[in-house]
């Protein structure tokens, strides 16, 4: 049995220091590793990045993050990765790591995904350079994830992502903006693969549990959706 | 009824003046604190204020001059003055270049003010008044304010708009709707359609580097703003607000925010 502790969207800036951060004393004792589901800061930018690379550092478990939209709204994604990684975080963006858990190894493969939608009411790469551009960031994202999930070698796999895959765990959300909120080309690579359980945040507004349509486990970790510091999965 | 000394003083003044205009036909309205307060406002602490027509304006000093007053030099030429022992008396008779016209003082209503009965200037004519008066160098609002709250329901405020159309009475109107004296539709104030209001405010308040917040929800109706989804601390609530507030002006933001909690307890979900 391995134990997978999962959150998103904790969105920290210098006003949150601290108070997160306060709720992990536990974490040794629930799991044995921490994902980040992105949007660990509010803006982006590298002074909330070192508040949450504080808020992260040196905790008993391994902690393995990816970024979400917030994290790129002021340009320096990269920067906020380097300040996360110096503290220990493992940052994966269409990467794969893999992690020693006592109860067996367990496989991470990151990516932040995009948005777009969901069959039969999906955007495409047609028109004006813009719409390309944007679907086209997509694809690219979930290639992503399936190229980090193709080579693990793990006895657990989990997919970590800040956009869904599913519109399941979007309920809640208004409907009109799930094209926004997740793609479904990011639970088509999660079916490709063996995958036993997929994380992501982003919305906030939408319930813990769904499934792909391949029935692979989907729960949305967003701080607001959870009402608690951390979601706890076990799997195996 | 029991008043100070002072307003006793003001008030037998107010006997004096009435009775001297009655006696010698000289048509009038009583006006400004007194006016008010004998439409219910509370006690004026000010002048008394008649309003009298232009042409009658040195007659009526005359008349009171005759009743005893002491007429006093008034560099305004708006209006005249006379004093009664402390007392000062205006009769005003252009205020703001605007002369008092014969439909103003017939629209005025004999109404009690403490022991004697005379015409008082309607609800509407006497704001209006006040609000003219207001100028560069005499622009405090708390007179007004007082009246128009205690006036409120008896006042013409589509009217009030029309006749006072100055800056400073403008600006006294967004003010009582702020206060919530009056309705936007009295204010001024142009509000963009709600649809519009709503999806500009929404990606403002995701846009705004003091809130980035993407998940409030905004809802228009009318003049009310309500403001609802969750946010990480109470701080960010107060942006939230600050933010819709700069944006909506002349609009009621109603909070209905929640701040996320994530003090539940851990518990494991397995997953077989
Ligand atoms: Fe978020
Ligand atoms: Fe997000």
């Amino acid at each position: 049995m391995i134990t997978v502790a999962a959150v998103g969207d904790v969105h920290l800036d210098e006003e949150m220091r601290g108070r997160y951060r306060r709720r992990l004393g536990g974490l040794a004792g629930d799991a044995d590793v921490l994902l980040l589901a992105g949007d660990l800061t509010k803006h982006g930018t590298v002074e909330e990045a070192r508040v949450v690379a504080e808020e992260f550092r040196g905790l008993p478990v391994p902690v393995v993050a990816v970024l979400g939209n917030h994290d790129y709204q002021s340009d320096a994604p990269d920067a906020v990765a380097e300040v996360l990684r110096a503290e220990g975080v493992t940052v994966l963006e269409g990467e794969g790591t893999v992690v020693d858990c006592p109860g067996g190894r367990l496989g991470v493969a990151g990516a932040k995904g995009f948005a777009m939608g969901f069959p039969g009411r999906c955007a495409s790469e047609f028109g004006e350079p813009e719409m390309k551009s944007f679907v086209r960031h997509s694809r690219e994202a979930a290639e992503g994830l399936r190229r980090a999930l193709k080579p693990l070698e793990a006895d657990a796999v989990v997919a970590l992502t800040h956009y869904s895959p599913v519109e399941d765990t979007l309920a809640g959300e208004p409907p009109e903006i799930f094209a926004f909120l997740g793609s479904y080309l990011l639970a088509e690579a999660i079916d490709a693969s063996d995958v036993d359980l997929a994380v992501h945040g982003h919305a906030h507004r939408g319930t813990e549990c769904g499934t792909t349509p391949g029935g692979v486990r989907v729960r949305n970790v967003a701080l607001p959706v959870l009402g608690r510091p951390y979601g706890v999965y076990g799997i195996g | 009824m029991e008043y100070e000394p002072h307003i006793r003083d003001m008030l037998t003044t107010l006997k004096r003046v009435a009775g001297a205009f009655k006696a010698d036909g000289v048509p009038f309205a009583l006006t400004g604190g007194f006016g008010a307060f004998a439409r219910g406002a509370p006690p004026s602490r000010h002048d008394v204020d008649f309003a009298v027509l232009p042409e009658d304006a040195e007659r009526a000093l005359e008349v009171l001059a005759k009743a005893g007053l002491r007429p006093v030099d008034a560099v305004e030429d708006w209006l005249v003055k006379a004093h009664d022992g402390d007392v000062l008396v205006d009769l005003i008779h252009s205020p703001a270049d605007s002369p008092v016209t014969p439909a103003q003082l017939a629209r005025a209503t004999p109404l009690q003010v403490d022991s004697v009965r005379l015409p008082v200037m309607e609800a509407t004519d006497l704001l209006v008044m006040r609000l003219r008066a207001l100028t560069e160098h005499e622009c405090d609002f708390s007179g007004p304010l007082a009246t128009a709250r205690a006036l409120r329901e008896q006042v013409d405020w589509g009217r009030v708009r029309a006749e006072a159309g100055s800056p400073y009475a403008r600006a006294f109107l967004v003010l009582l709707h702020q206060l919530g004296v009056v309705g936007a539709e009295h204010s001024g104030v142009r509000h963009e359609p709600p649809q519009y209001a709503a999806g500009h405010l929404q990606q403002a308040l995701a846009e705004d580097p003091r809130t980035a917040e993407q998940g409030i929800r905004v809802r228009v109706a009318g003049d009310d703003v309500y403001l609802s989804g969750s946010v990480s601390c109470p701080r960010r609530r107060d942006r939230v607000l600050e933010v819709a507030r700069e944006r909506m002006p002349g609009r009621r933001i109603h909070d209905e925010l929640s701040v996320v909690r994530f003090d539940g307890p851990v518990r494991e979900e397995r997953l077989t």
